[in-house]
């Protein structure tokens, strides 16, 4: 191994020169040095009202030097040096129960903030030990050099594991004393300090303040990301009784617990037993702790030597912080492996003051903590939101993955699949859960990165294996992500979303991944998914109208092969990760309400200038604003979503029926559609002369309707257009016939009707007592869809229209 | 950039820094900082001035305008213990870099040898009360009274008045002790707690005046150690007996000697001798001296009275006059000439001093 000193000469040279200048007392470690190691022992002096005080000390250059500050740790004395310059034995460091000494005795004085200088920063040894010299005096002065606010109080503490505290345990009514019991996260053996600790979860405490004891458990916080963990976990009462028997049945939880105690102030860094009382002192009842701690641990000072204990502050960022020590006591293991405890009293107590304090590294789960580096960048009202996504794959898990990560409240997710072995190489989920259905992989993940959000729906079908469900599914969302690059998946949440004016983002890769093509659907504003076919196939056609919209043409030989009739396509996940972020982004810029001018993202892996002139580098997003496309029967003209009829249609509708209710009778309707894609009939006709009356077939006289749409425009102009068609079914629940359907379709599509989306009024009849019961009316956009409206009956609806606009 | 200067010497504002003194490393020499808190803000005082490229000194003219910059260059005062070179080397270009508002001296007229100091410090007199008028002078005399300045207080304990005009036709070796003995003698500080800058008040200042009239002022918990370093605080003489009342009057806890290292002295200062009875009084480890590491030393008076000093490298690092090879004047050609090239490129290379060999 080549050492530092080889290196970067020039930096030993000048510290060496630097030490020798500012220290000329300091002595170099010459063995050490020999062996690469630069390391010196020295006597700081710091210079307090009571005169000069001498600190030993060592000061030893890491191997990462320069790169890492040189490290000063205070010793007990200076070591002696041996003939060959060498130091006899390195002394043990000495503590002095302050910040900024680690846990090794080793002092760490500087903030490491080094981005705003190029090529970083290299600390000469003299800075370092200057610094030393201004927390040494203050350990004489009390005036400690000024502390930055977060640094963390457990890191001068010894490592002993780590241990999870939610949001419950951060309330303020938690306060005063109590015990608190934890479990063992069995699975996470390989993140053990030793063999026996895995990471500790705090499930349950007790609170005993001014005499009254409550108990506050984490279900509510936790079961999301540990539902393995069951109800035991969550009752102090049960997890005592686990713990007695965990040497013997390890097939259940693993549960500890310990004592804990509200601190007035913030306590100063610690190493032992007797320091832990001398803090507890603070808030014991008189004027030895002892008594206090040792009535809590009770009857287990005879057979336990480690005893956990809490320790609650007020944090330096307002509301509270905790510490997690352990003691571990002088435990004397026998032949027989049980362990041997000091039999009185008093040795007891000895044994617990020389205990040795280690410390459980808390992680805290409050929403604030967990969304503490989205500070100020996301909007914290996007924990109110709702994405729904519907795809969870490669696009789709990742999107979820990051949108939970930027702290959106809700999700819904959608996808039919199961995870299997090969789609691990681009999912959040892992081969662990093969064979699990990706909601439930992205549900878990989700909870990981966040146990406060919300999952309101799992659906483990394809979208379009109910369009009702499909409607309700995405009702509730602010924004929904479509990724399955399915058309008919695509088309048919597109219709829902622009007759309900729901945003959604579809986002797809392209040419296995080296593109993905991105856009945002807000209805009335954007074009909407069928705008974009429309692009599409007049671009294909060589018609194009549109300049912004760019054709990526696919290939076939692109698919892998087929999983139950679906294409497989290669992609890496590093590009497809280009993809998901893209379609997060543009998902969250809707959901802070940041109203993105474009709607309409490219992006290339490579050149591809044959597609559009601005793909002359890698990795370029072509954003553009496309227009809604003039033709589009989607969005141009979204579905009728309601009628409204007024009494008098309705009268006139019920005596053209009357007059003949043997056969089905029928007639136009007329009106016009208003701001919320209502039809509002202002006049329905009678069937005419001419028309064609049966029990069960009904055709209009169409020269007398066509007469009586003319008079209508004429007298109501705009307001008296042809909305849609009314006739009787001798049936007191009557539904479309097919033949109802075929025609009114045939409506919808042709241009001559002028309206792409024509209503349909069906009168029942009850034939027993030959009287009206029903009025039902259905929508018949030129998607072929066909929707059952409700209708309202309103006394002056339209009434306003009766004079020409 | 960074401005070290200010960095380090001026009191954060959440401190409770009274009287802040920063005794700078210059050489063989003299030169002190003290800051003095006026509700939120500090005065400044300057007293003495020295240039010492050879020993590495800082460079006092540049880090009082870094220090002061944020106080649009003002110096509240610059005081002169007594016209020397070693203590007013620099003084004009001080006075172009900062704003002095007030010159206080002692109103000696010194002998041939320092003739060039006294015409500087005439000249700075001159400028700063064409600037600030007439007031902006003032000649130190001891008084029996405690001044204020902000919330602390200063006290001016020598010159005596009486004898200071008396001087001119006297001998130059005799008249350069006489301005030792009727030097400026100032502490800062309030209550018990008094830092005091004694200037080259010798023997005979002390033992002839202060501690016949103002002995009871004497007290200080840091002492600016006469003469840097020198025996004349304790003896006329290499063999006489040292005189040690003074020193024992003012009992301090620290010492703080301005001198180059010994070797480097052209005076040999500090004076072993001096320095024994210095750690006699005060402790070995209590006997600070700037040249000994090349640091300067800042010793702080808090509002509650309590006190404590700290060495620093920082400024001599920032504003010391390098002395690679002992030739200062090779450096700053050296320097004048890179600025002059400034397109390197350009010009091409442009060979330097860089001195190699076996040795170091």
């Amino acid at each position: 191994m080549t050492s530092w000193i080889t290196l970067y000469p020039q930096w030993f040279i000048s510290e060496r020169n630097a030490i020798a200048r500012s220290y000329p007392d300091f002595r170099v470690d010459e063995k050490a040095l020999q062996a690469g190691v630069l390391l010196y022992y020295g006597e700081l002096i710091v210079r307090p009202s009571k005169g000069s005080q001498r600190h030993a000390v060592r000061i030893h250059f890491p191997e990462g030097s320069p790169f890492e500050l040189p490290i000063v740790t205070p010793v007990a004395s200076l070591p002696e040096f041996d003939e060959e310059e060498g130091a006899k034995e390195h002394p043990e460091p000495v503590f002095f129960n302050r910040r900024h000494q680690m846990a090794n005795g080793s002092l760490c004085l500087f903030q490491r903030e080094t981005r705003g200088t190029e090529g970083g920063e290299w600390v000469s040894a003299t800075d370092v030990l200057q610094r030393t010299e201004e927390w040494l005096l203050g350990r004489h002065t009390g005036r400690w050099p000024p502390d930055s606010r977060e640094s963390e109080l457990e890191s001068h503490f010894y490592y002993a594991g780590d241990v999870l505290l939610s949001k419950t345990f951060y309330s303020e009514d938690v306060s005063g004393f109590g015990s608190f019991h934890m479990v063992r996260d069995i699975r996470r053996i390989l993140d053990a300090v030793s063999k026996e600790d895995p990471p500790l979860i705090v499930t349950v405490i007790t609170n005993n303040t001014e005499g009254v004891e409550s108990v506050y458990d984490a279900r509510e916080d936790l079961e999301n990301i540990y539902p393995w963990l069951g109800n035991d976990a969550w009752s102090p009462e049960k997890l005592s009784e686990l713990e007695e028997h965990k040497e013997d049945d390890y097939r259940k939880l693993v549960a500890e617990h310990g004592h804990w105690w509200s601190l007035p102030e913030e306590p100063l860094p610690f190493h032992t037993g007797a320091d832990l009382l001398k803090e507890l002192q603070k808030v014991a009842p008189d004027d030895d702790a002892w008594k206090m701690v040792s009535a809590a641990i009770g009857t287990e000072l005879s057979v336990r030597s480690t005893h956990f204990f809490g320790l609650r502050y007020p944090g330096r960022t307002g509301g509270f912080e905790w510490l997690v020590l352990n003691v571990v006591g002088k435990s004397k293991e026998t032949k027989g492996g049980a362990i041997l405890l000091s039999p009185n009293k008093g040795d007891k107590r000895r044994d617990f003051e020389n205990g040795k304090v280690t410390c459980y590294r808390v992680h805290g789960a409050r929403p604030t903590e967990i969304q503490l580096r989205n500070t100020s960048v996301v909007r914290d009202d996007v924990r109110d939101k709702t994405a729904a996504l519907i795809g969870l794959g490669a696009l789709g898990s990742k999107a979820a993955e990051l949108l939970a990560q930027a702290g959106v409240g809700t999700f819904r997710l959608c996808d039919m699949d199961r995870l299997n072995t090969g789609n691990v190489a681009r999912h959040v989920g892992g081969l662990s859960d093969f064979g699990a259905e990706k909601t439930r992989v992205v549900m878990t993940r989700l909870f990981d990165i966040n146990p406060h959000l919300k999952i309101s729906a799992t659906w483990n079908e394809s979208a379009v294996s109910s369009l009702n469900d499909l409607a309700r599914f995405i009702a509730p969302a602010d924004i929904t992500i479509c990724t399955t690059a399915d058309e008919n998946v695509e088309s048919a949440i597109n219709q829902i979303a622009v007759m309900t004016n729901k945003p959604v983002v579809y986002g797809r890769a392209m040419r296995s991944g080296s593109m993905g093509r991105v856009f945002l659907v807000r209805p009335g504003q954007d074009p909407c998914k069928m705008c974009l076919g429309l692009f599409a196939r007049e671009s294909r056609d060589g018609v194009g109208l549109s300049e912004d919209w760019i054709e990526v043409t696919e290939r076939d030989e692109d698919v892998l092969l087929h999983e139950c009739g679906r294409p497989v396509i290669p992609a890496s996940a590093v590009d497809l990760s280009f993809v998901a972020s893209l379609i997060a982004r543009v998902a969250l810029d809707v959901l802070e309400q940041r109203e993105p001018k474009q709607n309409h993202w490219l992006w290339s892996r490579e050149v591809a200038t044959d597609l559009d002139s601005r793909f002359d580098k890698p990795l370029v997003t072509v954003c553009n604003s496309l227009p809604r496309h003039n033709d589009c029967p989607v969005c141009q003209e979204p579905d009728i979503v309601g009628a409204v009829l007024s009494e008098a249609v309705r009268a006139e509708i019920l005596s053209h029926v009357h007059l003949s209710v043997s056969v089905e009778s029928g007639g136009i309707l007329l009106g016009f559609v208003d701001d919320e894609r209502k039809a509002v009939v202002v006049r329905a006709t009678g069937p005419g002369p001419k028309a064609k009356k049966s029990a069960a077939r009904f055709e209009r006289d169409v020269d007398f309707v066509q007469a009586e749409l003319e008079q209508a425009a004429r007298d109501f102009g705009r307001r008296g257009l042809y909305i849609g068609e009314w006739h009787s079914h001798l049936n007191a629940e009557p539904e479309p016939s097919g033949r109802d359907i075929m025609s009114m379709c045939g409506i919808a599509e042709a241009s001559n009707y002028a309206t792409r989306c024509p209503i349909m009024l069906i009168a029942g009849i009850d034939i027993d007592t030959a009287e009206v019961v029903t009025l039902r009316t259905w929508s018949f956009p030129v998607s072929g869809r066909v929707y059952s409206i409700e209708h309202e009956v309103v006394p002056n609806a339209g009434l306003d229209a009766r004079k020409p606009v | 950039m960074s401005n070290v200067a200010r960095e380090v010497i001026w009191p954060s504002a959440d401190g409770n820094v009274l009287v802040r003194a920063v005794f700078l490393h210059v050489g063989q020499g003299d030169s002190t900082i003290f800051l003095v808190k006026d509700g939120d803000t500090y005065r400044t005082v300057l007293v003495d001035i020295n240039r010492d490229e050879k020993n590495g000194g800082v460079d006092v003219a540049k880090l009082m305008k870094d220090l002061l910059k944020k106080e649009k260059g003002k110096l509240g005062v610059f005081v002169n213990t007594h016209p020397h070179n070693d203590h007013l080397r620099d003084v004009v270009p001080l006075s172009d870099e900062v704003d002095i508002q007030e010159v206080w001296h002692s109103g000696h007229k010194p002998g041939k040898d320092h003739d060039d100091a006294y015409q500087d410090l005439q000249e700075v007199i001159k400028k700063v009360k064409k600037k600030h008028g007439d007031d902006a002078e003032t000649e130190l005399t001891a008084s029996s009274t405690v001044q204020t300045m902000g919330d602390a207080k200063y006290h001016v304990l020598a010159p005596e008045e009486y004898v200071k005009e008396d001087i001119e036709d006297e001998k130059p070796e005799e008249r350069y002790r006489r301005i030792h003995e009727q030097c400026v003698v100032v502490k800062f500080g309030k209550d018990h707690t008094w830092v005091i800058q004694v200037g080259d008040a010798d023997r005979d200042a002390f033992e002839k005046h202060i501690m016949k009239k103002r002995k009871t002022k004497l007290p200080s918990q840091v002492l600016g150690g006469s003469h840097h370093g020198s025996d004349t605080f304790f003896k006329y003489e290499k063999d006489d007996t040292p005189y040690k009342k003074a020193l024992q009057k003012i009992d301090p806890t620290y010492v703080v000697l301005s001198a180059p290292k010994r070797s480097e002295s052209p005076h040999g200062h500090p004076d072993k001798d001096a320095v024994k009875y210095y750690e006699e009084e005060a402790g070995k480890d209590n006997v600070l001296h700037t040249g000994k590491n090349r640091e300067c030393f800042i010793c702080d008076v808090f509002t509650d009275g309590d006190f404590e000093v700290r060495s620093d490298t920082k400024l001599v690092n920032e504003y010391g006059f390098t002395d690679d090879d002992g030739d200062h004047e090779k450096d700053e050609s050296k320097s004048k000439a890179s600025k002059a090239v400034a397109p390197a490129i350009i010009t091409g290379t442009q060979i330097d001093h860089r001195p190699m060999g076996r040795t170091s």
